[in-house]
């Protein structure tokens, strides 16, 4: 190692002991949590010291395929805007079996909403989540020197203190990342990579990354967000949970009250403010709440450099009612909107449920972080069924 | 990735087959078959949307739009998909400028806005469903709702 990367490392390795790393699971027949349950810390001890506003952090136990050699990795982002496991190289000490692919290997280049993106290998990994047992899956390492990254990749982030946080755990309602889409080449996402470049790559579903929840035994229909409330002036913490399933077990029943909304083919729903509809999802990986303030609300954006937060004079509070894809019974959510500046002042708010910022052109609601604060929050997975009905939906 | 170096043989190509320019921000005259190619994208019969000439090259993953003023040059461009596409190819000059302002350090994770002055560019979605637009404001002719650039 020089003493560039000892540099490199310090920092990660402080953060990786700061997030429990090496803990294990209860041994079965232990009295303990049921097996099904998911510890998230938002911005607590689960999360790297100096985390971000609003960041849900979660810890998986990684292992090498069917052997007993397995590193818990900490601060990972609890991403229900996003699909797979996603793992920086600096904090893998495991070595993954590559999924090949044509002649080569698999590797991923996979954008996100800020414009970021994430290059690296696909890898076969052995995952378990909470005290489920074990599900052998594609991940991605993310390694933004590994071979010869595409133009889409040329930038994609290269550190966890770049991205803030040693990798993402995505579980939203789709069970592969891409799906059909990368079974054709030229998909933008996937590339077999060989020993001198890296070509366009048509993948089959099950070499894609992969839904861990999915691919659960049991406890694989979808799963719930469980969040405490926090008070308007926010907190420094929160600790809630994931629950693995909807309705298999005593702890994941839906509520007779919850409002099932189903979802199109991009995973939306549609919200209603302002008299018009936009499409909508529900995506704990963005940290506020993003929409475009309907007219005459009196919401405007803070000055720069905080430009991509609102700062009302005062507290505001816009009506919403969002539906499934395709119509159908509809839930109204008050939204309320504070002065970003104002709530996030005091060095001691890391968790606020009341930040809220503009969305590029007004088609879309992002319904981030706060909105799962004090609710529990139901992902019914495509392709599986629950009290709840089809998936893929969402309910609340 | 550097459009540049390339154009002065797409100009030679273009004396022999098609419009000589790129079919990127800013730019006049776009060989948008040029543009669908190099994506790998079909191209769409073009259209009006936003009070300008749009036009619309396909993918199975993706969508990309290019508005172009009544003058013939491409002032915004829209995206969406599973993956974005090759913005050094569809931002043409204003690529490093995106690229160097985008790279300014920034706290949590949401939608983006980055202006460079001459350039805005805004990303929003989630997986399977990227969007993002760039657009040149001084370029874009009057009565332009910027809410249809997209």
């Amino acid at each position: 190692m020089t003493s560039a990367d000892a540099r490199r490392l310090a920092p990660l390795l402080l953060s990786l002991a700061a997030c429990g790393g090496g803990s294990s699971a209860p041994p079965a027949g232990q009295a303990g949590p049921p097996p099904n349950v998911l510890p998230v810390s938002v911005d607590g001890a689960g999360c790297s010291a100096g985390s971000y506003l609003n960041k849900p952090c979660v810890s998986v136990t990684v292992c090498e395929p069917r052997t007993s050699t397995c590193q818990t990795i900490g601060d990972l982002l609890l991403d229900t805007g996003s699909v797979g496991l996603r793992v920086f190289s600096q904090v893998l000490t495991l070595h993954l079996p590559p999924v090949s692919s044509g002649g080569g290997s698999l590797a991923e280049c996979v954008g996100y909403l800020d414009g970021s993106a994430h290059w690296g290998p696909v890898v076969l990994a052995s995952v378990a989540l909470g005290s489920e047992p074990a599900v052998e899956i594609p991940v991605q390492v993310i390694d933004a020197t590994y071979a010869s990254p595409p133009a889409a990749c040329q930038a994609a982030e290269a550190s966890p203190a770049a991205a803030g946080f040693n990798g993402i755990l995505g579980v939203g309602t789709f069970e592969q990342d891409c799906g059909p889409g990368c079974t054709v080449t030229s998909n933008g996402m996937y590339y077999a990579c060989g020993a001198a470049s890296c070509a366009p790559a048509a993948v089959a579903l099950a070499s894609q990354l992969q839904n861990p929840v999915a691919a659960l035994p049991v406890d694989n229909n979808g799963l719930v967000i469980r969040l405490p409330g926090v008070a308007a002036a926010g907190a420094s913490a929160v600790e809630g949970e994931v629950l693995l399933g909807i309705g298999t077990r005593s702890n994941n029943v839906p509520p007779g009250s919850a409002v099932a909304l189903p979802l199109d083919a991009s995973g939306e729903f549609r919200t209603t403010l302002g008299g018009a509809t936009v499409t909508a999802f529900l995506d704990t990986g963005s940290n506020g709440l993003f929409f475009a303030a309907p007219p005459g609300a009196g919401l405007a954006a803070c000055a720069a450099p905080d430009a991509a937060w609102y700062c009302p004079a005062s507290t505001v509070t816009v009506d919403t009612s969002s539906s499934g894809a395709t119509g159908g019974p509809a839930a109204a959510v008050p939204v309320q909107v504070g002065n970003f500046l104002a709530l996030t002042a005091p060095a001691s708010v890391n968790v606020c449920g009341l930040v809220a910022g503009p969305v590029g052109p007004a088609s879309s609601f992002d319904w981030g972080l706060p909105f799962h604060l004090g609710r529990d929050v139901y992902l019914g997975l495509e392709g599986r069924r629950s009290s709840l009905g089809a998936g893929p939906l969402v309910a609340w | 990735m550097d459009i540049r170096v390339p154009s002065r043989f797409l100009v030679l190509l273009g004396l022999l087959a098609a419009p000589p320019a790129l079919a990127a921000l800013g730019e006049a005259e776009p060989s948008v078959a040029r543009d669908a190619q190099a994506l790998s994208m079909d191209r769409q019969p073009p259209s009006v949307r936003a009070g300008l000439a749009v036009h619309e090259l396909r993918s199975a993953t993706a969508t990309v739009r290019e508005y172009l003023a009544p003058d013939g040059t491409v002032v915004a461009v829209a995206w969406s998909g599973a993956a974005p596409p090759d913005l050094g190819l569809l931002l043409g000059a204003y690529a490093g400028e995106y690229r160097a302002a985008a790279a300014a350090p920034r706290a949590g994770r949401g939608p983006r806005h980055v202006e460079t002055g001459r350039l805005v560019v805004d990303t929003w979605g989630h997986a399977r469903a990227l969007h993002g637009r760039a657009y040149l404001p001084s370029r874009l002719p009057a009565g332009v709702n910027l809410d249809d650039l997209r």
